[in-house]
């Protein structure tokens, strides 16, 4: 069932394409069928014990394969997920015109995240979690710049795929850690781990998962993408994707159970998302900005109460996840149909709406009713749940999960005030507003009773939630969400939550505030820029250009990896000379050498540079090796006649030479002799075995026939090597040929006189 | 010395074996190089100007399909039928053919095969069209499949030299463009450097083994406990030095962004692919294989040398603005990663730097192909703002190079996430788990830097509206047949090897690389 149902939504995204634009808004009846299908099947797994698997194999070799397991958690996420994902389908057919450009390449992306989100919730292996986690990032990207002509949607959309890529990598790394310290890639068959590896793999894991779930510092995309289409917004940055973080905290907080860093950053990264989020949402005057922020802060608790790893802890989660998406969801598509029939989300234009639209009031006020945990709505028992488990638990834990709780529905109140008011309220003039669209308004009073219907029927719902917490933490079995709990503390505390929260709320909706300050924004963009400066000076400093400075580099270097030689050398076994001879002309080959590189003109260096090869040819026939000098003294004239045709197309003299620049390549050159010579010396210490020569020697008269070595051993001996030198040499006349022919064929070529600067 | 010449052989000298069919890919692509040097000069005014380009994709098929039946036969296990299977080496144990070395013939063959395809076209639009291009070409994969098969220190020096002078010339091919020239002058200059460094270290190992034959260093090196290793290690370092060089580590990558963007696009393809693949499998071959004893002290040092090379090349690449020089540093950080693969020395660490050699290859000859097209005659326009675009103007290229951008940045479903996992499992399974993490890094960093070029080619530039406009930029950006057949072959590569990588993984654990006697 699993193959079949994601291969329908294969099926359903080529369909969508193949219609194109053409079919016009029935491309999201085409998409809402497999979504609608998804939904009824997960649907029928809620609460049960049946947990289908499916299996691929994909690459034997890497233990790859695409593995699937819908457990109760995965089959909550995919009833949220595909129901939802069928509302915002039929939504969106109300929300573009029918003429709209690109609408089938729209909708085709949003059923493809749409895939990759199902993908995601039933992954059983960390590497198809992975794949399905990336190809959300990279659908999300497309429909945030859906809108590419604006030139904010593109940083925006920049921005969101940096973030969720770069977390997306963090993820991989950590899973491969995991991997080896857990020895199976099978979530459902993972044990703890732990140790430095695990704690490495933790803190990836987490980073990864606040990336996607929009957490301080890296909540920075969120706002951004809010550029795009509302359907985008209410499918992907309330319910499904951004819970993507949720569900990998759930999952991976059995692994990291016993990492004694997953909880503290866990509550870290939650804990001021929650406060900072809910800090944004007071501010802002976009209603779709004040969501978003919202939603920062709803994923912090939720992350919070998730790594907090206690029973009660895990199931108000798995509570708040599952009340968040329908809330969310209906007041996300309530500021889009504001926003398609009034022209504008700000509210500081908005007034009277709640005469004016009196239904969307409605779904409004109950979805905000339940985002703030007033009774009788599905908020309210797992806000009530939160609150409990804060209550269970014990000292340093219990005060800073609990100010976070406490402190974060207080401010969750307030902000929900302000939207309502700020929206809603009259505030002068109304505001005109157009005609109502049946397909707007139809999945957006679904979603705004489901908060009701959820409560009214809140022992089904325990029924749901339970196991799907239960999968991530046992302990959770004994909870279950109570409609009216009675007087206790808890009850006592949320009273007081939602009383503070108005009074703030009620304070703050009319002030018109600072603006919005995009600290986060400016920290990322200006770390982005940090980076870019950074490379740019970078690049200076290693990447001038000029040929010299790369051949000084080189030079040191390679003369630096000579360095171990210094050790080696052998002091007694160097001695002065065999003949003074030698050191006559090893005087001659210093001599010419230093001549050679103090000369101003070029002819004069090419001239000192023969002269030290004929130096070093002399030292040969006093060393006793006289064709070995004869073969030198031939490549020495060769090479000179070669320098003596060059020179005649370049300048008499040597370009002159800073004094800084001159040091440095005396400092380079000495130092590459020395290497050279310090490495002779070294070779001559540690003689292994015979010397060669007398071997050669015997085989080279013997069967080579010959007495000068060097041409038996080009000859004879190494002629294989001799005929490649030759290839060397065939490649080397083509080159020319190459180079020289073009110049002939075109005379307006710059001549090749032209001094080359380098 | 003329009165032994003189003398009739009274007695044989033994000489060493030929297997003439191990050579087979090496001479067709080598002797088919002469041979059409040979044609064209004999037959100059007979030569219609397709026969070059079609000639020279023949003989790289032919080198292709020759190695198929050696492949074959060196990844089978010696039977009663067949005791020849398996690996072997001939010319006096100087010539190895196994598994790895085939595979690299089988890679150097494609390469050929499509940087011809790619450059006949280009040849043409540069008004700089002759044989000499293909020549060098085949003679530069010659010597890169002798490197890849060397079984001696010299034998991979001439590979090496053979692969190297004739890059040199190709980069300088385009003798109009004074950028090209000053490519070639460098990319000479600093090779023939580090050419000299190489060669002085096979000096040094010579005087610490006493051998130049790969075989025999590798007996004397598990036999004997040396107890002054400093000639060695020096050794080592210099050999290092040269292979670091041609394949564009830190700190001897300066050369590359250069080269890159001065030479001609279709060459820089080549070397971007061929070169770089030469110069690991010669890497792969020197120190896997025959230093492995002494990896202790060679790994930490490629370990050194990936990390630099994977941060500056991702790092610098970032703020470039040249679409070839941020493929230039990109390349480097490519390299960084097959460090990755090298320095994990398993036989797993040896087949991940084949597969990525492979998928880089493909992804990098088809980048540069879309490249070549869209930057216009002159190879002019290779500025970000220049290609700005390209996916309105013709969508089939930008969708083409978008595969490629997301292959090399690792994106699923194409082979460079194969590629880039498979890396970092080895580096993971290898204890190496500060190295895979900086490669992540780095990988998050490089991905900036495809996505600025999709940003370019997707959403900057002028809108066209107007339909003769739109028409008109695309008349501008002509697609020839044969660059088309390469982005075919090379976008198909990327997505089937992304969808289904087995066959290429399977091929490169088989291609093992063994030290043979024969």
């Amino acid at each position: 069932m699993i193959w079949a149902l994601l291969c329908a939504h294969a099926v359903a995204c080529i369909a969508i394409v193949a219609l194109g634009d053409r079919a016009g808004r029935g491309v999201f009846g085409v998409a809402a069928v497999p979504a609608a299908i998804t939904t009824v099947w997960a649907a029928t797994l809620l609460g049960g014990d049946e947990a289908p698997t499916a299996q691929r194999q994909w690459v034997e070799g890497l233990d790859l394969s695409f593995t699937f397991a819908v457990g109760p958690l995965g089959a909550l996420m995919t009833v949220i997920v595909s129901g939802i994902g069928f509302c915002v389908f039929v939504y969106s057919a109300g929300y573009f015109s029918a003429g709209t450009p690109g609408i089938a390449r729209f909708g085709a992306t949003l059923l493809a995240f749409s895939t990759a989100m199902v993908g995601l919730v039933w992954a059983d292996s960390i590497w198809t979690l992975f794949i399905f986690w990336e190809l959300t990032s990279i659908t999300s990207f497309l429909l945030v710049g859906h809108k590419s002509t604006s030139a904010a949607n593109r940083a925006a959309a920049r921005r969101a795929l940096l973030i969720t890529v770069s977390g997306g990598l963090a993820l991989l790394a950590g899973f491969v850690l995991v991997a080896d310290s857990a020895g199976t890639a099978r979530l459902s068959e993972m044990g703890a781990v732990d140790g430095t590896t695990a704690t490495v793999a933790a803190v990836l894991v987490m980073c990864a998962a606040a990336t996607k779930s929009a957490q301080v510092p890296f909540h920075v995309w969120l706002p951004g993408a809010m550029a795009a289409p509302t359907p985008v917004s209410a499918y992907l940055h309330s319910a499904t994707m951004v819970k993507a973080g949720v569900l990998l905290v759930a999952l991976a907080s059995p692994v990291f159970a016993d990492v004694s860093a997953w909880t503290p950053l866990g509550v870290a990264f939650g804990g001021v998302s929650v406060m900072w989020g809910a800090i944004g949402a007071l501010r802002q005057h976009d209603a779709k900005l004040i969501l978003a922020w919202g939603t920062i802060s709803q994923l912090g608790l939720i992350i919070t109460l998730l790594s907090v790893g206690s029973g009660k802890a895990t199931f108000a989660a798995i509570s708040i996840v599952t009340a968040h998406a329908i809330f969310k969801a209906a007041l996300f598509m309530v500021v889009g149909e504001i926003d398609i029939r009034t022209g504008t989300r700000d509210i500081r234009e908005l007034s009277g709406l709640h005469r004016t639209m009196p239904l969307t009031f409605a779904v409004a006020a109950v979805s905000a009713a339940s985002m703030a945990g007033v009774p009788p709505l599905l908020g309210f028992p797992a806000k009530e749940a939160a609150v409990e488990a804060v209550l269970g638990l014990s000292g340093a834990e219990q005060w800073s999960v609990g100010v976070i709780v406490i402190a974060g529905s207080v401010l969750t109140v307030a902000y929900t005030t302000r939207f309502l008011l700020g929206v809603f309220a009259t505030n002068g003039e109304a505001t005109e507003v157009a005609a109502q669209r049946t397909a707007m308004t139809a999945p957006l009073a679904v979603l705004g009773a489901l908060s009701l219907v959820g409560f009214i029927f809140l022992d089904q719902v325990t029924k749901i939630v339970k196991p799907a917490a239960t999968q991530v933490n046992k302990k959770s079995d004994v909870y279950k969400l109570i409609q009216w709990p009675g007087l206790t503390d808890a009850f006592m505390i949320s009273a007081g939550i939602v009383a503070v929260g108005l009074v703030v709320g009620v304070v703050v909706a009319r002030r018109s505030g600072s603006t919005p300050r995009p600290l986060g924004a400016r920290a990322v963009d200006s770390l982005i820029d940090a980076v870019l400066i950074g490379a740019t000076r970078l690049t200076g400093r290693v990447q001038h250009g000029s040929l010299p400075v790369y051949v000084a580099t080189m030079a040191a270097t390679a003369a630096l990896a000579a360095t171990p030689f210094l050790w080696a050398i052998d002091t007694d076994a160097l001695y002065k000379w065999d003949s003074p001879a030698q050191a006559v002309l090893a005087g001659l080959a210093v001599a010419t050498a230093i001549t050679a590189a103090r000369v101003g003109s070029r002819l004069g260096a090419a001239v000192g540079l023969g002269g030290v090869g004929l130096a070093v040819s002399g030292l040969f026939v006093a060393h006793g090796a006289p064709d070995l000098a004869l073969t030198q003294l031939l490549v020495e004239t060769v090479v000179v006649v070669g320098f003596v045709i060059g020179l005649g197309h370049l300048a008499r003299q040597f370009p002159p030479v800073g004094d800084l620049w001159r040091t440095v390549r005396i400092v380079v050159s000495a130092m590459a002799g020395i290497a050279v010579a310090v490495a002779l010396a070294a070779s001559a210490s540690n003689p292994t075995g015979q010397p060669p020569l007398e071997a050669i020697a015997q085989e080279g008269v013997e069967d080579g026939g010959g007495n000068n070595l060097v041409n038996v051993i080009l000859t004879d001996i190494r002629a294989l090597d001799t005929l490649g030198e030759v290839v060397v040499l065939l490649v080397v006349a083509v080159g020319i040929l190459a180079l020289v022919r073009p110049q002939k064929a075109d005379s307006a070529a710059p001549a090749l006189d032209a001094e080359v600067t380098l | 010395m003329l009165n032994i010449l003189a003398q009739p052989p009274t007695d044989a000298i033994p000489t060493p074996d030929v297997a003439w069919s191990g050579l087979m890919p090496l001479l067709i692509l080598s002797g088919g190089a002469v041979l059409l040097l040979t044609i064209v000069s004999l037959a100059k005014d007979f030569i219609p100007r397709w026969f070059t380009p079609i000639y020279t994709v023949l003989i790289g098929i032919a080198t292709g399909v020759a190695a198929i039946p050696l492949w074959l036969r060196v990844t089978d296990t010696p039977s009663a039928a067949d005791p020849n299977n398996g690996p072997f080496a001939t010319l006096d144990s100087s010539f190895g053919v196994d598994g790895f070395s085939v595979f690299f013939t089988m890679l150097f063959a494609a390469v050929v095969v499509l940087v011809a395809l790619l450059a006949n076209d280009y040849l043409r639009r540069e008004d700089i069209d002759g044989p000499e291009f293909y020549v060098l070409m085949m003679l530069s994969a010659s010597g890169g499949i002798v490197m890849a098969s060397a079984n001696d220190l010299i034998v991979m020096f001439l590979g090496l030299e053979i692969l190297s002078i004739a890059v040199y010339v190709m980069a300088a091919m385009h003798s109009r463009r004074i950028e090209s020239q000053e490519a070639g002058m460098k990319y000479f200059v600093l090779g023939a450097l580090s050419s000299a460094v190489f060669l002085y270290g096979i000096a040094l190992t010579y005087g610490a083994t006493g051998s130049t034959n790969l075989v025999e260093i590798r007996e004397f090196l598990s036999n004997v406990i040396l107890l002054n290793d400093a000639l060695l290690l020096a050794g080592f370092a210099l050999l290092l030095v040269g292979f670091g060089f041609k394949v564009a580590a830190v700190p001897f990558h300066s050369w590359t962004p250069d080269v890159y963007q001065g030479a001609p696009t279709p060459v820089v393809g080549f070397m971007a692919s061929a070169v770089k693949a030469a110069a690991f499998a010669g890497m792969l071959r020197v120190f896997w294989l025959t230093f492995g004893s002494y990896r202790t002290d060679w790994q930490p040092v490629i370990y050194g040398l990936a990390i630099a090379t994977l941060l500056v090349g991702s790092f610098v690449a970032i703020v470039q603005t040249d679409v070839k020089r941020m493929l230039a540093y990109s390349s480097i950080s490519h390299a960084g990663y097959l460090l990755v693969g090298v320095q994990a020395a398993t036989n797993e660490g040896t087949a991940t730097v084949l597969f990525y050699l492979a998928a880089y290859a493909f992804m990098v000859i088809g980048s540069f192909t879309v490249i070549t097209l869209a930057t216009g005659p002159g190879d002019a326009k290779t500025s970000l703002t220049d290609i700005a675009g390209l996916a309105r103007t013709r969508p089939v290229l930008g969708i083409a190079l978008t595969v490629f951008l997301l292959g090399q940045a690792g994106v699923p479903f194409t082979s460079g996430f194969f590629a880039k996992f498979y890396v970092i499992s080895a580096a993971a399974d290898a204890n190496s788990y500060g190295l895979a993490i900086v490669a992540m890094l780095a990988a998050v960093v490089a991905a900036f830097l495809y996505l600025r070029i999709m940003m370019a080619i997707w959403l900057d530039g002028d809108e066209v509206a107007d339909p003769t406009e739109l028409a008109a930029a695309k008349a501008g950006i002509p697609v020839p047949w044969g660059a088309a057949v390469v982005l075919v072959v090379t976008v198909g590569f990327t997505l089937v090897f992304g969808l289904w990588p087995e066959p290429m993984i399977e091929m490169a654990r088989d291609a093992v690389p063994a030290l043979a006697i024969g």
